[in-house]
């Protein structure tokens, strides 16, 4: 009996170790980075005319991946530059730049030659791109050719 | 015997129709009244009218019977039928033919070689009741010659200026026990009448070889009637002599088109009727196995430019089944007929369409650069492939089953009839389309990129109609008056020939996807599969006519007024400058006279067989600014007249029989081309004569066809901004000899 009643207390008392220590190991370790893979936005994309007006879309699409051969890669989807524009077209910008800070990701860029109808876009090459996905939003600023182009979204 | 004899006795001379010096047995499984004792309008052609006028093919009655037309151009597979201003160019007839009571499923075998016919009845006006599907316009019955009612040798040779040679044989004999065979063949050689001057030869010339069985056998110790019919036809030609018209020069061009157009086909009808004579109730059956394989190559846009060409190559089976109840005592006042038809074909279709390097260039990436032009002027979206292919398959099963009963009271000198047919039809089309083309976009693309469309479905659509007919007759003793009101109706369908348009929007679609393009306030239908489909067409007849005879003289006139809804029109596709479709378009009305008259005083024949039209549209709704409301039907002519004389000299010599003239005049009425009218063909005759030398079972015609070599046209349409025109046939002269043995 006292050789039950030995045992019972170990298993107790190893069960509450257990549980302890689950508890401690949870509060003890960094908040988890979630990795940076995909992910999609809609939000609202503008583009300053050289007159000094502002040309918006709504309800844009964007996302971004990260690929084996073109890095980071962001992808506006149906955009156009001008309400002059009859196309809409998607844009891929690669390899753009990223750092990962407690789930923040940092964006940037210069001199990115995207991807649109099918190959390279040299008259639209990135520069001075900056964004960040923070909390579900994803702002963007960057010059798309001559034309400053921003985008601000929320998760889809 | 026993079946023939009460036929022989109770069916009025009409129907009971003298041919090579005997006489046969009636054919028609439908109820037997004289043609000339219904309430309804006819026209008939007996063995002996059908070879003295030179009727070769269904083609060839037309205009001989009053507001029916069916234009000669492209090739055999082409058989538009206009009828009391009905009629479409493509897809189901506005009249349906039956063979020795077997109803042609596939209106690509109505132009077969006519030999040993030995009767064709045509009846005008919507048929439904009776007759069903395909029927809204009028019915044409052929009958081929029976072994029981001639045996011998027939044998045929004929030639004429086209050059064309035609050469026939038959064999017909009557063993004992009342049943007789017949084997018959017949090959024809066309060498065209019309020269394609891109190669330099004739477009039109082409073979046939045709044969057909037939048992007939009447026991004699049953009540029973069976007969067999097998035939077999061969084609093999050219065809589509369509001239480029230049508008602005009011000129019409010579054919030039360099790649291939030809049709052939090979059809086979094997027919079983069955008939049985009861104490109360006559029992017939007519059972059909039909197989068609036809295929047709079309250089589409019929230019020396290569644009696109088209096969349609198609494989049909088709069983029908009729079986009718009818009252046997002709003597009660009521009588009856009930009968049901069912029926299934199996349609297996290929239809690929090749664009080649001016189609690509001028069709295809003309209209995408369009778009992209306005985003990017000087770059452009290029096809590297010289050409490239839009595969085109089709499955499509249809299955129909109907239902009719028709009732006559005969009251003294009255008769009523009522009758209706309720008919149910389902088709369904399976359809895989597929194409590959490798292309890029200049200013991005440096290499060609490899593209996959497909388009697959399928699509279902069933329809049920009911067929009612009411007639009133009053009979005198030289004729009769008759009101009729009846119903007809041509079926649905699928549009299977705007499925390339359908696959070039789909690949364009395709390929703005791949490149990641919209164009921004893009509007604009997009034909769709369920867009292809067609419903069925339905007519309204409203008819009065009359009937007399005295002696050698009868005569007939008919009015009739008919409402068409759901027309079937055929049109060009939304948003495309080529193709044609089937469209439920329209309203229309159609209100007409047509008179008949046959004198034949001594040695003398005449006849008159005169028609007028007035068919216009009271809806069709073209696009949102155009409406073609109170604007004629096009293609269908305002009117038919065909005069003939026929004088016999009956010399009875040792050298001759007798020599018989006949002098034939039709004129076709105008025919206007499009639909708002602004085209049209003014009236035009052709006047043709025979001269038939006969002794004894030889007989020897000279013939000469539009004698006074009158230019008309034929046919008109318009494809990728062109007009285009056929030319109907000129002057020619020809010999028959012809053997009865």
């Amino acid at each position: 009996m006292k050789h039950l009643q030995f045992f019972a207390t170990l298993l107790i008392a190893g069960t509450m170790f257990t549980a302890c220590g689950s508890e401690d190991k949870k509060n003890d370790d960094p908040k988890p980075v979630e990795a940076v893979t995909a992910d999609s936005f809609q939000g609202t994309f503008s583009v300053g005319n050289s007159d000094g007006t502002t040309y918006t879309q709504e309800n844009v699409n964007v996302t971004y991946a990260v690929t084996d051969t073109a890095g980071f890669v962001l992808t506006f989807k149906q955009v156009s530059f001008s309400p002059k524009m009859p196309v809409k077209i998607d844009m891929d910008i690669p390899n753009v730049t990223y750092e990962n800070e407690n789930g923040k990701i940092t964006l940037s860029g210069n001199e990115i030659i995207p991807y649109a109808m099918g190959g390279e876009f040299p008259k639209y090459t990135i520069t001075n791109l900056s964004g960040t996905v923070n909390d579900g939003t994803l702002s963007v600023s960057m010059n798309c050719g001559s034309s400053p182009v921003t985008f601000e979204g929320s998760k889809k | 015997m026993a079946i023939l004899i009460p036929l022989l006795q109770e069916i009025p001379n009409d129907t009971i129709i003298d041919i090579i010096d005997t006489v046969s047995v009636s054919a028609t499984i439908k109820p037997s009244t004289a043609l000339d004792n219904q309430a309804l309008a006819a026209t008939s052609f007996r063995l002996s009218e059908i070879e003295n006028q030179q009727i070769n093919s269904v083609k060839d009655v037309s205009v001989s019977v009053p507001n029916f037309f069916q234009p000669k151009y492209g090739s055999r597979i082409t058989s538009s039928i206009y009828i009391r201003g009905f009629g479409s160019r493509i897809d189901q007839p506005a009249m349906g033919l039956n063979i020795d009571n077997i109803p042609v499923m596939n209106k690509n075998a109505f132009d077969f070689d006519f030999f040993d016919i030995r009767r064709i009845d045509v009846l005008r006006g919507p048929q439904g009741t009776l007759y069903g599907r395909n029927s809204n316009g009028g019915i044409m019955n052929i009958y081929t010659l029976s072994p029981l009612a001639w045996q011998g040798l027939r044998v045929r040779a004929e030639f004429d200026s086209e050059p064309s040679y035609k050469a026939q044989v038959s064999f017909y004999e009557k063993t004992k026990n009342n049943f007789g065979y017949a084997v018959s063949a017949a090959f024809t050689h066309h060498d065209g009448f019309f020269t394609n001057i891109y190669n330099d030869a004739q477009c039109d010339k082409g073979n046939s070889f045709s044969a057909r069985t037939k048992f007939h056998w009447l026991p004699n110790d049953s009540h029973w009637n069976l007969s067999n019919s097998l035939s077999f036809n061969y084609v093999n030609e050219g065809g589509y002599a369509y001239h480029v018209f230049d508008d602005l020069k009011n000129e019409v061009k010579a054919i030039s088109y360099n790649d291939t157009c030809n049709y052939k086909r090979i059809s086979l009808i094997d027919g079983i009727v069955a008939q049985y004579s009861g104490k109360k109730i006559d029992i017939a059956s007519a059972t059909s196995y039909q197989f068609l394989h036809d295929k047709m190559l079309l250089d589409n846009d019929f230019t020396s430019l290569s644009y696109f060409t088209l096969k349609q190559e198609q494989t049909e089976y088709a069983v029908t089944q009729e079986l009718i109840l009818k009252r046997h005592d002709k003597t009660k006042k009521w009588q009856w007929n009930a009968g049901l038809f069912a029926f299934t074909k199996q349609l297996a279709m290929e239809t690929p369409v090749k664009f080649k390097r001016d189609g690509i260039d001028n069709l295809i990436l003309a209209n995408a650069n369009k778009g992209i032009h306005s985003a990017f002027p000087t770059n452009n979206i290029e096809i590297a492939d010289s050409s490239f292919v839009i595969d085109c398959n089709f499955q499509i099963p249809t299955y129909g089953v109907a239902l009719f009963h028709e009732s006559q009271w005969n009251i003294r000198r009255w008769r009523f009839t009522a009758g209706i047919r309720a008919d149910f039809e389902y088709a369904a089309m399976d359809y895989d389309e597929q194409c590959d083309i490798r292309y890029r976009f200049d200013l991005t693309m440096v290499k060609f990129k490899q593209l996959h469309s497909d388009f697959t479905g399928t699509e279902h659509t069933k329809s049920f109609v009911a067929l009612p007919k009411f007639s009133v007759q009053y009979n005198f003793d030289k004729g009769n008056l008759y009101a009729t009101f009846a119903n007809g109706h041509k079926a649905g369908g699928f549009n299977t020939q705007i499925f390339s348009d359908i696959m070039q929007s789909v690949m364009m679609t395709q390929m703005m996807s791949d490149l990641g393009v919209s164009f921004a306030g893009k509007s604009g239908k997009t034909q769709t599969a369920r867009d292809t489909k067609y419903e069925p067409e339905t007519n309204y007849n409203f008819e009065i006519g009359g009937k007399f005879h005295y002696k050698t003289f009868s005569t007939a006139t008919t009015l009739f007024w008919i409402e068409g809804v759901n027309q079937q029109i055929t049109v060009m596709p939304e948003g495309s400058g080529i193709g044609r479709m089937m469209s439920n378009a329209g309203r229309t009305r159609s209100i007409g006279v047509e008179h008949s008259s046959r004198f034949e005083p001594g040695d003398w024949s005449f006849s008159l067989d005169a028609g007028c039209t007035d068919a216009r549209f009271r809806d069709y709704q073209y696009n949102d600014t155009t409406n073609y409301r109170d604007k004629h039907v096009p293609y269908a002519p305002t009117g038919t007249i065909a005069v003939s004389a026929k004088y016999t000299w009956q010399l009875n010599k040792q050298w001759i029989d007798n020599i018989s003239f006949v002098v034939q005049n039709q004129t076709v009425g105008i025919i206007y081309w499009n639909e708002d009218n602004s085209l049209s063909q003014s009236p035009y005759s052709l006047l043709s004569a025979s001269v038939t030398y006969k002794k004894n079972k030889v007989s020897i015609s000279i013939f000469s066809k539009n004698i006074t070599n009158t230019n008309y046209r034929t046919f008109y349409f318009k494809s990728i901004s062109r007009m285009f025109y056929a030319e109907g046939i000129p002057r020619t002269v020809g010999m028959k000899i012809m053997l009865n043995v």
